[in-house]
């Protein structure tokens, strides 16, 4: 019930002349949840490689495409319509200042928009017309990253992280509305950690290499 | 006919059986998942909340004047409605709009003919305060529920906040998301009942997925696609405009689900189609003249015959919810 999203520095160790599995390492996160999951989270190593693919917001049959899309702070998100009918995406996010408004787009358009608010920030991306319509931003600096969906469903997820780069010293999980978990890769005794939303218990976080 | 009590207890014996039904929850027509239902702490509420919820729905005392309680307007006798194009308000003039349908709220996501409620919990409050509606200030109302001993008890033992503006709206949207219809011909048709439709309802199922274009807006498990459209009606309210800062969506309402439609009349945000034949007629000639009308809205050409067929097939979405009303306690 989860998919791959990983930018890792693979093209930076293959100028260096080096294969990304000398220098990067695997993981297992086990999550639990203990009422309802939510839709969606980011798994993610904080860091700048540089150049990173755009990050794009795309739209059919009334829904995005993406259930989290990973923007680097500073660059520009690429909005785009591939549905049959019109879209208004946008929005208002107090906390980290992300106030946009790409305004009626109809099938087929196309519009970037600069990442100019809070770094660090999950934002949630709406359509004012089929306010159903859901996406989150992660404004981050990413050296990997991994979006991962739920279903509510299911309440028990074991997921495997690839080609973490070996250099990696944090590990952060991000899910919208609930509190961010902090994981030092290099002390192994912060590995287990609570799943919180608004300081209440919502499940559990444990990290096994 | 079912009270309350039973209906809930099938709203949550549906979890039970929610895989078999998950199949269809992404085709345009399907029945109410509870595993689709968000909740605002991520599990359904505890049944004494909704009895808790279910009471302060019917007490006048949510009024400034003692003279209505939610249930006014929201008559579950008449399909939670109360059978007038616009109610009257606070001042007993007519309000602005059209008492809207309650039915499947669990499964919304914003909330008003203009969508300015993002949650049920913010919703379920903002008559109350409104001075042209019950026109009664929150802390009036705290006071007053603290009065009761009934309430003081039963919010200390659901919340542990107590009595609190958040907890009264919590109550009240536990309550609203308990008025689930999810047994009608239609949803038996779906799963699997080959004679729980007619032959008119087949037929206006088809036309309603198919000539009718019905299914462009009215999609889903509760026949709404939770958006916001401009059918033409015309008049001067700005629908969605207002609240989202987007001209071009001027007179846009959102879509209104389907679930015992029947029971729900007049229609429209104006309450200005008395019954469901002048909406069908309405529809079928391309909608209003109003200005900035959707694109989707376009004539039908459907004969008599269609429009007797897509009557029997609303009549098909038809699950009364029969509700004992409870004692207001003193």
């Amino acid at each position: 019930m989860y998919r791959f999203n990983t930018v890792y520095g693979g093209l930076l160790l293959s100028l260096l002349g080096l294969s990304p599995s000398v220098l990067a390492a695997d993981y297992t996160v086990r999550l639990q949840f203990e009422k309802r999951p939510p839709k969606t989270a980011l798994l993610y190593v904080p860091g700048d490689l540089g150049e990173q693919s755009q990050a794009v917001v795309d739209q059919v049959d009334k829904s995005f495409t993406e259930s989290l899309v990973v923007a680097a702070p500073g660059q520009a998100v690429v909005f785009k319509n591939s549905d049959e009918v019109d879209h208004n995406i946008f929005a208002n996010d107090m906390k980290s200042g992300a106030r946009f408004d790409v305004g009626l787009m109809p099938p087929g358009g196309e519009k970037n928009i600069p990442v100019d608010w809070k770094a660090d920030s999950l934002v949630r991306i709406g359509c004012k017309i089929h306010p159903k319509m859901r996406t989150y931003i992660a404004a981050v600096d990413a050296a990997y990253s991994k979006v991962m969906e739920f279903s509510s469903a299911t309440s028990d997820y074991s997921i495997s992280l690839e080609g973490v780069p070996d250099a990696a010293a944090q590990l952060l999980l991000r899910i919208p509305k609930y509190d961010p978990v902090v994981i030092d890769l290099n002390d192994p005794s912060t590995w287990t950690a609570t799943l919180t939303k608004k300081g209440k218990t919502r499940g559990s976080f444990v990290l096994e290499r | 006919m079912r009270t309350l009590l039973s209906r809930c207890g099938i709203f949550f014996a549906f979890i039970a059986i929610a895989l078999t039904s998950e199949s269809l929850a992404n085709t345009p027509l399907s029945r109410p998942d509870p595993l689709l239902i968000e909740y605002p702490e991520d599990e359904p509420p505890s049944w004494r909340e909704i009895q808790l919820g279910k009471t302060l729905f019917f007490d006048p005392r949510l009024s400034h004047d003692h003279s209505r309680s939610c249930a006014s307007c929201h008559n579950p006798e008449l399909g939670f409605g109360d059978g007038l194009p616009l109610s009257p308000g606070s001042d007993g003039q007519p309000l602005g709009r059209h008492t809207p349908s309650i039915y499947n709220l669990a499964w919304g996501s914003v909330f008003f003919w203009d969508g300015r409620a993002a949650t049920l919990e913010e919703q379920a409050l903002m008559p109350i305060v409104a001075e042209a509606e019950m026109n009664l200030p929150m802390a009036v109302l705290q006071e007053r529920l603290t009065a009761v001993a009934h309430y003081r008890n039963e919010f200390n033992a659901v919340y542990e906040e107590g009595l609190t503006e958040e907890t009264i709206g919590r109550a009240l949207a536990s309550f609203m998301r308990a008025i689930v219809s999810d047994n009608s011909p239609f949803d038996r048709h779906l799963a699997g009942d080959k004679n729980a439709l007619g032959p008119e309802a087949k037929r206006g199922l088809a036309l309603f997925v198919g000539k009718g274009r019905c299914i462009e807006c009215h999609s889903g498990a509760n026949l709404t696609d939770d958006s916001f459209h401009n059918l033409g009606l015309g008049g001067d309210d700005p629908g969605r405009a207002e609240v989202v800062d987007a001209p071009h969506l001027r007179g846009a309402f959102k879509t209104p689900g389907l679930r015992n439609v029947t029971l729900s009349a007049p229609y429209m945000h104006d309450g200005s189609l008395p019954n469901l034949l002048s909406v069908l007629e309405f529809y079928n000639r391309g909608g209003g003249e109003g200005h900035n009308r959707s694109d989707l809205i376009q004539p039908l050409n459907l004969t008599q015959r269609d429009i007797n067929d897509l009557l029997a097939f609303m009549g098909a979405l038809e699950s009364p919810i029969l509700i004992k009303r409870p004692e207001i306690p003193r």
